[in-house]
């Protein structure tokens, strides 16, 4: 799950790529897809081309199926992907509804992956806020701005840590299934995000609202987090670098508990452990 | 969502095809009406908080305020938990935000309604291993003045019976003013009366008078009549009625000050640090808000779940 943009479906294409390949010898590897595959062949050639992913549409979701297999244990798991679009997400918290569909993964669901974007973060700041920092600066002594063209609320506006706490009350609250689940939060375009920070503390300096419901919600919500870079780096200004990589999958980046080096695969294993 | 890992022999079944399309419909996130509460409450006896004042004296600024200073962490000593009305409280936020493109903050009037409401923050305070469930309703505008004029009035008010605090606004800003200045502390003086009187609330009943917009005070000096006045109506008030209540406490607050002398959420946090204290309301069975109890939903799942994982 996550918001519009934040790197949903090109995780799903390195991930593809990855368990089909085999290139990463600790990684969880592809026995077999089910279902129609044009999806994820289709993304996947954008992927391995550092083409830009479309966005998912709201209404055209696809469920992605795999059986995979521990390489070090040789033991199977059938493992599926909704594949949902961000607005689908955005819908719930605005509109106040999901399908019935969504619905059952809710019951179902063995784990949760939550997909977060370090650049694309809607933070709450106050109008006083902006006035120390304008007058820190020297400034404040002109006219201030008409606001009679000031603009409305709307549930687009909202930050988007209330947005993810509320799209995890939702389950919390409409889960029938009597267990708890776990969410492997995973911090996309690491590659953007300061070399000298890990996961947690960039949770708890970006996103401080929801790292404060995790933690006092841990009878429900297990939590880890991973830093992930499905592209390996910027397409626009790295594209030649990253188009050299002999095996793809060495593009790949991660950081976080008990992840190999490449092993987008690490949160998955931790989910179905 | 990753659904639950199958047997590697068996089918995961069809796709489904309509993830986009509505049909479940999930707790709306606005103000809770009374059966709501009961419901989504029920396991953890919820803080009630009645907050009493007229029209402009701070009362919603003061929980958009309270609910501001999680954004940026933990605050004074309680972490966020959670919220049963997450999207109530960003719309009441919205004209302190720059997102408004405001170029002051404002707080959007509440409108009256016919039933009354309720905005919920779920808080673990430290030390404590469970969160605590805090319920904050208002009284305001002409009600105020009703409850304090009018017996018949006052005895509807019963939420006020259910109410573990009652923090009752005095208006700062009038408090600057002379010819305004005895009428802001007299109706404080005269709603606590007529509450006393008409056996609303009473020695489990914990009072706070809170003088909003403190920075303008402050800002007056040391030894303004303002400032002498408050300190001088503070006595009087504990004189009176302490010995009938459970504690009176007199508070001043500055939830969005103007300028930058007094910082943003001024006096908040000791305000919320004496709403959280142990309530003298639950030590023994407190009254229902009351309410008919709804058909099994969502909030009552929720409830159960959260009474079995921390079993007291």
């Amino acid at each position: 799950m996550g918001l519009p943009a934040t790197g949903k479906t090109t995780f799903l294409a390195a991930l593809w790529h990855l368990v089909e390949s085999g290139e990463i010898a600790d990684a969880l590897r592809l026995v077999k897809l089910e279902g129609d595959r044009e999806y994820v062949n289709d993304l996947t050639r954008r992927w391995l081309r550092c083409d830009p992913m479309p966005r998912t549409p709201a209404g055209t979701e696809q469920l992605v199926s795999m059986r995979l297999a521990d390489q070090a244990t040789n033991n199977e798991t059938d493992v599926v992907f909704p594949d949902l679009s961000g607005e689908a997400f955005r819908n719930q918290w605005s509109q106040r509804t999901w399908s019935e569909s969504y619905q059952a993964l809710v019951d179902d669901a063995a784990g949760t992956l939550l997909v977060v974007h370090p650049e694309r973060i809607v933070e709450p700041y106050r109008i006083d806020e902006a006035r120390e920092l304008i007058e820190a600066v020297g400034g404040g002594n002109e006219e201030p701005a008409d606001s009679s063209n000031s603009v409305g609320w709307s549930h687009d506006l909202s930050p988007t840590q209330v947005i993810l706490i509320d799209l995890l009350q939702l389950i919390e609250a409409r889960r029938t299934r009597d267990r708890p689940l776990r969410l492997a939060i995973l911090v996309s375009a690491w590659d953007t995000v300061a070399n000298t920070q890990q996961p947690d503390a960039w949770l708890t300096a970006r996103l401080p609202l929801l790292r404060q419901y995790l933690s006092c919600n841990e009878s429900f919500w297990s939590t880890r987090l991973y830093g992930i870079s499905a592209q390996g780096g910027d397409l626009q200004q790295n594209k030649t670098a990253l188009l050299r990589h002999m095996e793809p999958s060495r593009r790949l980046k991660i950081v976080g508990a008990d992840s190999a080096a490449h092993d987008l695969t690490a949160p998955i294993r931790w989910l179905l452990s | 969502m990753m659904e639950d890992a199958a047997p590697a022999d068996k089918d995961v079944g069809e796709v489904p095809k309509h993830f986009g399309d509505a049909g479940v419909p999930l707790y709306s996130g606005l103000e809770l009406d009374p059966q709501t509460v009961v419901v989504a409450t029920r396991d953890e006896l919820a803080r009630v908080i009645l907050i009493a004042g007229p029209e402009g004296s701070g009362k919603t600024t003061l929980l958009t305020t309270l609910y501001e200073s999680f954004q940026r962490g933990p605050f004074s000593g309680h972490t966020f938990a959670g919220s049963f009305t997450l999207p109530a409280f960003e719309r009441l936020c919205h004209f302190s935000r720059i997102a408004s493109q405001r170029a002051s903050a404002e707080t959007e009037r509440t409108p009256p309604g016919e039933q009354r409401r309720y905005l919920h923050l779920r808080l673990l305070r430290d030390g404590k291993e469970r969160p605590q469930d805090f319920l904050f309703t208002d009284l305001a505008g002409e009600q105020f003045r009703l409850v304090s004029d009018s017996e018949e009035e006052c005895r509807r008010l019963t939420v006020a019976r259910r109410a573990d605090h009652v923090s009752i606004l005095a208006d700062g800003q009038k408090i600057t003013i002379a010819d305004a200045r005895p009428t802001v502390m007299n109706d404080a003086r005269r709603l606590i009366r007529s509450l006393l009187d008409c056996d609303m609330i009473g020695p489990e009943t914990l009072v706070e008078v809170i003088v909003s917009k403190w920075d303008l005070i402050a800002s007056l000096g040391p030894q303004s009549d303002a400032l002498n006045y408050v300190n001088n109506f503070e006595n009087e008030l504990k004189k009176l009625f302490s010995a009938r209540l459970g504690r009176l406490e007199c508070t001043r607050i500055a939830a969005r000050p103007e300028g930058t002398q007094v910082p943003f959420a001024f006096g908040i946090g000791e305000l919320l640090n004496l709403w959280s204290q142990d309530s003298l309301l639950l030590t023994k069975q407190p009254p229902e808000i009351e309410t008919v109890l709804p058909p099994s939903s969502e909030f009552e799942r929720f409830a159960t779940r959260h009474e079995r994982a921390d079993p007291t």
